[in-house]
């Protein structure tokens, strides 16, 4: 019996080179009995995790190892001996990565791009000790080959083999003796390898699809780029000995190799840093003595005796499982972000995230009292892994964190994870079809018959949606490879925040490369491959709305006196969940979108944790698994019994008397109303009513979270419904709770992650109830972000009775600010205003915060008496202020440019003049404001302080001489001295320059574009949006309007929410599958629409959110144009014979007209939104 | 002029009537639309979007690569067609989408009973070939292509020195501007080209700043005539030229030949008043589907006899010219002429140049005879298949260089085409063939290497499952008598024996 190893594998992690899962070569190898094997990919370690993974579950020794790509594009392959030589060969690629040669000195990365490895084979001889080395043996080699291996044999400090695999040119035999001659020559003794690219010789195919990829070429131009035949297999060991014959040694001595490399993953062993423990302090003590400290200032009237039952359980179980670093780690980077002067929001989120430890340390606003939590969800003694915790920063100003956490702990022990980007079927079929050499708006066609990412394969049906023939054998084939294809590792992407820290050179634990962006660096293993290894990771995450809440507590501040934060904003304010009941929720982080607009009014939040409910129903989850209807239907039950004062109960669904506890399924599902709806919840009906294992639930847990990837949670199936089944329970209640499993699998949301949520739901809902027009501006100066654009929060602001103001010259800031409201506004507005910048609000203390005014319903301004029938002493309030829109809502202008006006302003007050603001403002280096600054300026309209309008504002800013005078001009005689704005420019009509408006500022406060139309629509039957909620239910309707959001849910079916806006308001067009095939092109396209259907109401009767169900959807983006002008060339009257214009003639002619006029025109309006 | 996009090449695969159907080209961004039938158009797709948006839109859109090179080529036919109305015609290509012609029509339109009936004859000829167009007639070619376009009748004549009021109410964009000039052109509330007749020029160019101003400057004087726009003529205006218009088409080459001698005798004449002969005669025949059909003779020394010129043609084959639905015009031209006595010696650059030349003009000549594409020569592919490794190619005068090979594998000098089968006695799964039959003769195997291993190529499509190419596995043998040989075994024993047995064959002979 021959024993053999396979020591030269390439998987798939060597990019678009290998054709095999590192899983699938072994459990081939075990399959085909070999003695083990050893993965080296090409200059990387990112597969080896996984590798580790497969070889421990099948029990192959596997050998982790690299191939090692030199400059000059010589290769040799190391295997590591022991831990140390394994932290050498870290070093080594992270050298080769980042450029950066001494780790702990210089922190200063080389220019090496993202993905490269430069290394020279002397650096790896000087670090190569205890590294074992296989020089591949070329298919054609000569003397200079022969030489090089005798001088790397001997600048070599440990073992240094030849590798010799067949070639199957005809002349092996010869080949191999020649080899074996070379290598007693140079003292490098031969092994035998078949130098692997896949591990079955079907996977050819692939591989050389793989080989077209990577060369940008074509199959059918491929040539001899591609293999010449299909032997780089994993090959028994009978087969191997067959090849050998003669050289029986160089098969013996793969096992040699395998005897002498010991080294494991499982040596590596985590190590929390230390730096956030003082010296003199054990971890445990430092971080009871901060949860106490904070514990006080949490509650300053002393600590509950239930939390402090609590932090005493929990903080000995942390003790326990030796979680104190970790949590001081966390607690480190948050204190550093809010210190005085640097204040960054932040909030922390996950498992860990809502212990009252993080609660009392200040990780999370999220007060425990207010929910029961249990620690052990999140902490147990099996589950050996790391607690979770992720901190949202504000994201304008996450990087600062991130610096700040490679500045403490040192790259050399900081780096972010990767996120292995693997095909997914959009990209396969594009990159497969390429390479098949489809044209490319076949592979288009299939590409886009993809909704969404993620999937297994191109459906058929979709193919044949897509017209195109299945039968086609280019096709056909490229089916099949691309569903190979699928789920390969792409390349390696930075995590968006997954911190790793060491207390050792993390450069020895994984290698570290450059990322593509400047001071990052990121190691080479994901997510899952850390929790594999059991290595700590703290999220550090952007938050768009913890910037515009930030903003928020800003103003309010300065301009009302008014000093809150996350922890101290008023709790559980009726009128707030009063607003969100009626869906009035544009802006609010999460539930701003169309689902949960309409979900709003049906849940009826009323506290806190309907809050938490809301965020994690509209989910696939909940939805999939069909557990949406069931609590809502629920919930009314519960209002309508408890509205008859009765007490509400659930029968629960229980096990047989015989097995056990009737009340088990109560306490994990009684706080939502019996239906389970967080993932965590999932999980322990696996544990309590399926009795899993804690490693069985561990396993189903894993399953769930690479679902889409691996597709492994079939497995559980069975097992969880058959035994819920033999417990007794209702066989179609667990198959739903699997479902739901399922549908967690793809975005799983946990409860812990959606009680972080919630909170900056109330906290930006209170803010948005309070004081819309802060909200509002600081929800503009964080933009990009939500689902709302610009002129939809401008539009809401003005509904909730906020007065809004154009960009001026003299009056805006880069950001939109707040000023004194208008004289029509209030009565003490004049003095406010005469003080100008010294409008102080009498609100001083948060315990009195009261909204100046009530809540204004959709569509209907406030009448301002109702603010003092609402409020006692509303005549000391500060009235509400005006916002200014900011300069930075000018498309295209520069917040350099906004910053040196406002300079400019601050020391010389206003501008009087075009010529006096071009002469004063002076930038960052000496230059003036740019020509194209000038031009943005009057463009958007915003020099009428300087009795400028648009159109002589763009005259007189773009006829400033920019330096020397053209020589063209010269040169052509223009040389004519200017004047004034000439009285021939046509003065515009309205229309025309809310046109503009829209333009330059992608909003206008003039008017709304359909407000010009209105008539033209009326015609037609069309009514006005902010009538559709008082049609009677199935009514027929018609509302024409702006599409501002169009949205296809995942979860939905196939349906598609567009929403429409006109002069009146806003209306939501439900678009039915049906309906959407037969107005695809409109629905997809269109920017102005006619949508006539039949009016639906909420079911639940509150009328808070109207739908109009589509029948018929009619493009009327081509109406757009008609705000420009009037049209050029009357059309003339069929009576009107021109020369020789036949019917036919004419007709094209206005086509012609149309044509020309159609999309440039049309595009006033920026594109909407889109969702899936 | 200006022929409109619906106007397909008609060797062009037309889309199913009524279809949407966009021709595609590839940008920056990805594909995006370059020109769509009226049904795409109906449909609300516009030139420049993305592919990637209008297949969302419309999934059944079906899509063609743009192909530039044969747009133009089809347009400058259509400009050679045009020179039955002018002498001098321009295909106008600067703006792609708003391609057309120029006629430069000087003095000549009395030619065709005034500027009205040239311009229905002119549209009513191509409306015939099945090619809708727009037309005008202005003083200047800038106005020209203006009303063409912009204009609400499909014929539009702007009356001599009324050109400024024919523009007034044009928009601006018949000024053939920078979508960046216009837009600010709009911003100005510019919108008609009268719009800026009232505008002080200077301060105009200056709020463009740099060449965009000059631009705008430039095409309105273009427009109105103050300053020359020079044309660029598909080919320069022959020197000598006689024509002759049929009221009834000519169908045959018979009809042809009997205008010929009345078409030579005019240009005969016409040289001779000059003292001039033909160095290159050209026969252009104007079909009625909108494209004209030529034939050249060059001569090898000036001649200006009717009679010889007509020879001339005559020999080089009338029935060359293809008439497709009969010709409605023949024109004969003198599109290279010398003074009868002088004559200079040809200089060229090298004697190598001279034989690329003299080769160029060998396959020109065989092509001439034996059809377009019909001299190949083969060439090496890259293709591990030995039969797949050469391709015949079109034979142009500089092969490219053949791809590198790996010495080792040596192939034979003879391969037979189709190989021959072989019975073998060879050991599995590849061992050497210790004996084979070829031919009915049986030969015994002295010397062998092998195999060399080479997969089929998998992505080619089989006729059958059972025609399938296998992997082969190639020997080197010799026989006793010293001849060597190449056999190979189709199909891996193990592997790929399941359905078919591994089948044995000779692919070629040494040498």
């Amino acid at each position: 019996m021959s024993a053999y190893a396979e020591l030269d594998i390439r998987s798939n992690f060597s990019f678009l080179e290998g054709g095999s899962h590192a899983g699938e070569l072994v459990d081939q190898a075990k399959a085909l009995g070999l003695a083990a094997i050893g993965i080296a990919d090409r200059n990387t370690l990112a597969g080896v995790v996984r590798a580790h993974a497969a070889a421990k579950q099948c029990g192959l020794p596997l050998l982790i190892g690299c191939r090692l790509v030199f400059t000059n594009g010589a290769e040799l392959i190391v295997y590591p001996r022991d831990r140390s030589a394994y932290g050498r060969l870290c070093r080594l690629l992270s050298i080769g990565k980042s450029g950066i040669e001494g780790w702990e000195v210089g922190a200063e990365g080389g220019a090496i791009a993202k993905g490269e490895c430069h290394l020279r084979f002397e650096q790896a001889a000087a670090l190569a000790e205890g590294m074992i080395a296989l020089a591949p043996a070329p298919v054609a080699f000569d003397e200079a080959f022969e030489t090089r291996l005798g001088a790397w044999r001997a600048a070599w400090p440990d073992e240094l083999y030849l590798a010799a695999s067949p070639t199957h040119r005809g002349d092996d035999r010869a080949r191999l003796n020649r080899l074996a001659a070379i290598a007693s020559h140079t003292g490098a003794p031969m092994v035998a390898t078949n130098a692997v690219l896949y591990h079955h010789f079907e996977r050819r195919l692939l591989q050389d699809v793989l080989t077209c990829i990577r060369e940008k070429t074509t199959i059918d131009e491929a040539g001899f780029r591609l293999q010449a035949n299909a032997e780089r297999f994993v090959k028994p060991p009978q087969e191997m000995a067959r090849l050998f014959k003669g050289h029986e040694a160089a098969l013996a001595r793969t096992l040699d190799i395998v005897r002498a490399c010991r080294f494991s993953l499982d040596e590596l062993s985590y190590v929390y840093p230390d730096e956030p423990v003082p010296p003199g302090k054990t971890p445990d003590g430092h971080l009871r003595e901060l949860a106490f400290k904070g514990a006080e200032q949490r509650y300053p009237n002393g600590i509950p005796a239930k939390i402090l039952a609590l932090l005493e359980k929990e903080l000995t179980l942390i003790e326990k499982v030796r979680y104190a670093p970790y949590f001081l780690t966390v607690h480190d980077i948050v204190a550093w972000a809010r210190e005085p002067g640097r204040e960054i929001l932040c909030q922390g989120r996950g498992s860990a995230a809502n212990s009252v430890v993080c609660f009392c340390l200040g990780v999370t606003s999220v007060d425990p009292t207010q929910q029961d939590v249990l620690f052990e969800r999140f902490i147990s003694e099996e589950r050996s892994e790391p607690p979770d915790i992720d901190v949202d920063f504000e994201h304008e100003r996450r990087e600062e964190v991130m610096q700040y956490v490679f500045k403490r702990y040192g790259r050399h022990r900081a780096a972010i994870c990767a996120t292995v980007i693997h095909y997914r079927p959009r990209s396969a079929i594009r990159d497969v079809g390429k390479a098949l050499g489809l044209t490319e708006d076949v592979t288009a066609q299939l590409a886009n018959t993809v909704w969404g990412s993620y999937g297994a394969k191109v459906e058929e049906g979709h193919v044949d949606a897509t017209g195109l023939r299945r039968e086609d054998p280019r096709l056909k084939l490229a089916l099949e490879l691309t569903e190979d294809l699928i789920r390969f590792p792409r390349h390696l992407s930075q995590h968006v925040g997954g911190f790793v820290l060491t207390q050792g050179p993390l450069t020895e634990t994984v290698p570290i490369g450059n990322a593509a962006m400047d001071d990052r660096t990121f190691i080479e293993w994901d997510k899952d491959d850390i929790d594999e290894l059991k290595i700590m990771k703290v999220d550090v995450l952007a938050l768009g709305m913890l910037t515009a809440i930030r903003k928020s507590f800003v103003l309010m501040r300065e301009h009302y006196g008014v000093d809150l934060d996350l922890a101290t904003l008023p709790r559980e304010e009726p009128r707030v969940y009063d607003m969100l009941c009626k869906a009035d929720s544009l802006g609010v982080f999460q539930v701003e979108s169309r689902a949960q607009m309409s979900m709003l009014p049906r849940l009826r939040p009323r506290t806190f944790y309907d809050l938490v409910v809301e965020v994690a129903i509209v989910r696939p989850g909940p939805i999939q698994g069909n557990m949406v209807h069931p609590y809502l239907n629920r919930r009314s039950e519960k209002r309508a019994v408890e509205a008859k004062g009765g007490a509400y109960s659930i029968a629960f669904p229980v096990p047989s008397p015989e097995h056990g506890d009737a009340d088990e399924l109560k306490r994990v599902l009684g706080k939502t109303l019996g239906v389970p709806l967080f993932q965590e919840q999932a999980m322990r009906i696996a544990m309590e009513a399926a009795k899993f294992s804690g490693d069985e639930a561990n396993g189903l847990r894993r399953a769930m979270a690479t679902f889409r990837r691996n597709g492994t949670i079939g497995s559980y199936e069975d097992m969880m419904v058959s035994r819920m089944v033999a417990r007794g329970y209702d066989p179609e209640f667990a198959q739903n709770c699997f479902s739901q499993i399922k549908g967690f699998g793809d975005y799983g949301f946990p409860e812990s992650h959606a009680a972080a949520f919630a909170h900056l739901v109330y906290v930006s809902a209170w803010i948005k109830w309070a004081y819309p027009e802060v909200f509002a501006a600081a929800l503009l100066n964080s933009q990009p972000m939500g689902f709302y654009a610009p002129a939809q929060i401008v539009r809401d602001a003005k509904d909730h009775g906020v007065e809004v103001r154009h960009p001026d010259v003299n009056e805006s800031d880069w950001d939109c600010t707040l000023e004194s409201p208008s004289q029509r506004e209030g009565t003490s507005d004049g003095e406010a205003g005469a003080s100008g910048e010294g409008l102080r609000p009498l609100r001083q203390t948060p315990t009195a915060v009261t909204p100046h005014r009530p809540l204004a319903t959709q569509g209907s301004p406030p009448s301002p008496c109702g603010r003092s029938s609402m409020e006692k002493g509303s005549s000391e309030e500060a009235p509400p202020r005006a916002v200014r829109l900011g300069l930075r809502q000018i498309d295209g202008f520069r917040e350099a440019w906004a910053v040196a006006i406002m300079a400019a302003r601050a020391t010389g007050g206003p501008f009087r003049s075009l010529d006096e603001l071009k002469a004063r403002v002076m930038l960052e280096g000496g230059a003036g404001l740019p020509g194209h600054a000038l031009d943005a300026l009057a463009a958007a309209d915003a020099l009428n302080s300087l009795d400028l309008t648009r159109r002589p504002g763009l005259w007189a800013a773009r006829g400033i001489p920019g330096g020397s005078t053209v020589p063209l001009f010269a040169f052509a005689g223009l040389e004519e001295a200017d004047g004034p704005p000439p009285p021939a420019l046509p003065v515009a009509p309205l229309s025309e320059e809310v046109v503009n408006d829209y333009e330059t500022i992608r909003l206008s406060l003039k008017a709304h574009p359909m407000s010009f139309l209105r008539k033209r629509m009326a015609a037609v039957g069309v009514m006005p949006a902010g009538q559709l909620k008082d049609a009677p239910e199935n009514s027929r309707a018609a509302v024409a309007g702006v599409v501002l959001v169009r949205q296809r849910p995942g979860s939905a079916h196939g349906v598609v929410f567009m929403t429409l806006e006109d002069e009146t308001g806003v209306a939501n067009a439900i678009v039915w599958p049906k309906a959407f095939e037969r107005f695809r092109p409109v629905v997809m396209g269109a920017r102005m629409v006619i949508v006539r259907g039949l009016v639906q109401h909420a079911p639940d009767g509150a009328g808070y959110v109207t739908h109009l169900v589509a029948q018929t959807i009619e493009d009327r983006t081509a109406d757009l144009a008609l705000l420009s002008a009037p049209p050029l060339n009357p059309p003339r009257s069929h009576g009107d014979g021109a020369a020789s214009a036949s019917a036919d003639s004419r007709d094209r002619s206005t086509r012609e007209h149309e044509r020309h006029r159609h999309p440039r025109d049309a595009r006033v309006l920026p594109r909407s939104r889109d969702f899936h | 002029m200006r022929p409109q996009p619906d106007g397909t090449d008609a060797s062009h695969p037309r889309p199913p009537e009524g279809a949407p159907f966009a021709l595609v080209e590839k940008g920056v961004n990805g594909l995006s639309l370059l020109a769509l039938n009226a049904s795409a158009r109906a449909l609300g797709l516009w030139r420049g979007q993305a592919h990637a948006d209008a297949c969302a839109m419309t999934p059944q859109l079906i899509s063609a690569p743009a192909e530039a090179e044969r747009d133009r080529d089809a347009l400058r036919r259509l400009a050679l067609w045009a020179e039955r109305f002018s002498p001098s015609v321009a295909a106008d290509e600067l703006m792609p989408g708003f391609e057309g012609l120029f006629l430069d029509m000087t003095g000549a339109a009395h030619l065709f009973g005034g500027e009205r009936s040239l311009l229905s004859d002119l549209r009513g000829r191509l409306h015939a070939a099945g090619i809708p167009a727009r037309l005008a007639i202005a003083d200047t070619p800038a106005a020209a292509w203006a009303l063409a376009r912009f204009s609400t009748a499909a014929e539009t004549i702007a009356p001599a020195g009324r050109t400024r009021e024919a523009l007034a109410l044009l928009p601006v964009e018949a000024l053939r501007l920078e979508a960046k000039a216009l837009s600010l052109l709009k911003r100005f509330g510019l919108k008609t080209i009268g719009n800026l007749y009232g505008l002080p020029r200077a301060g105009l160019a200056r709020r463009f700043r740099g060449e965009a101003g000059f631009r705008v400057v430039e095409r309105l004087d273009q427009a109105l005539g103050t300053l020359a726009e020079p044309l660029d003529p598909v080919r320069p205006p022959p020197l000598y030229r006689v024509w002759v218009p049929f009221a009834e088409p000519v169908m045959d080459v018979d009809g042809v030949a009997f205008h010929l001698p009345r078409l030579a005798e005019a240009l005969a004449s016409a040289l001779g008043r000059d003292g001039q002969g033909a160095r290159r005669l050209r026969l252009t025949g104007f079909r009625v589907d909108g494209r004209a059909t030529m034939l050249e003779a060059g001569l090898s020394a000036p001649a200006a006899g009717a009679e010889h010129l007509v020879r001339l043609l005559r020999e080089k084959g009338l029935e060359r010219l293809d008439l497709g639905f009969g010709l409605d015009a023949l024109m004969l031209s003198a599109e290279k002429a010398e003074t009868v006595e002088a004559r200079e010696a040809e200089l060229d650059a090298s004697p190598g140049q001279a034989s690329l030349h003299a080769l160029a003009a060998l396959i020109d000549r065989l092509e001439a005879k034996l059809g377009e594409g019909q001299v190949r020569r083969p060439q090496p592919k890259e293709s591990w298949v030995p039969e797949l490794s050469e391709a015949w190619t079109p034979a142009g005068p500089s092969p490219s260089p053949p791809p590198e090979r790996d010495e080792a594998r040596l192939r034979p000098i003879l391969l037979f085409e189709p190989p021959e089968p072989v019975t073998t006695i060879a050991e599995l799964p590849d061992g050497v063939p210790a004996r084979f039959v070829w031919r009915r003769a049986s030969r015994r195997v002295v010397k062998a290497e092998g195999p060399e291993r080479l997969g089929a190529e998998w992505w080619r499509p089989a006729a059958n499952e059972a025609k399938r190419p296998r992997t082969r596995d190639y020997y080197r043998v010799e026989d006793e008598t010293g001849r060597r040989y190449w056999l190979y075994r189709e199909g891996l024993y193990g592997r790929e024996n399941a359905d078919r047995a591994p089948t044995w064959w000779i692919a070629g002979v040494f040498a």
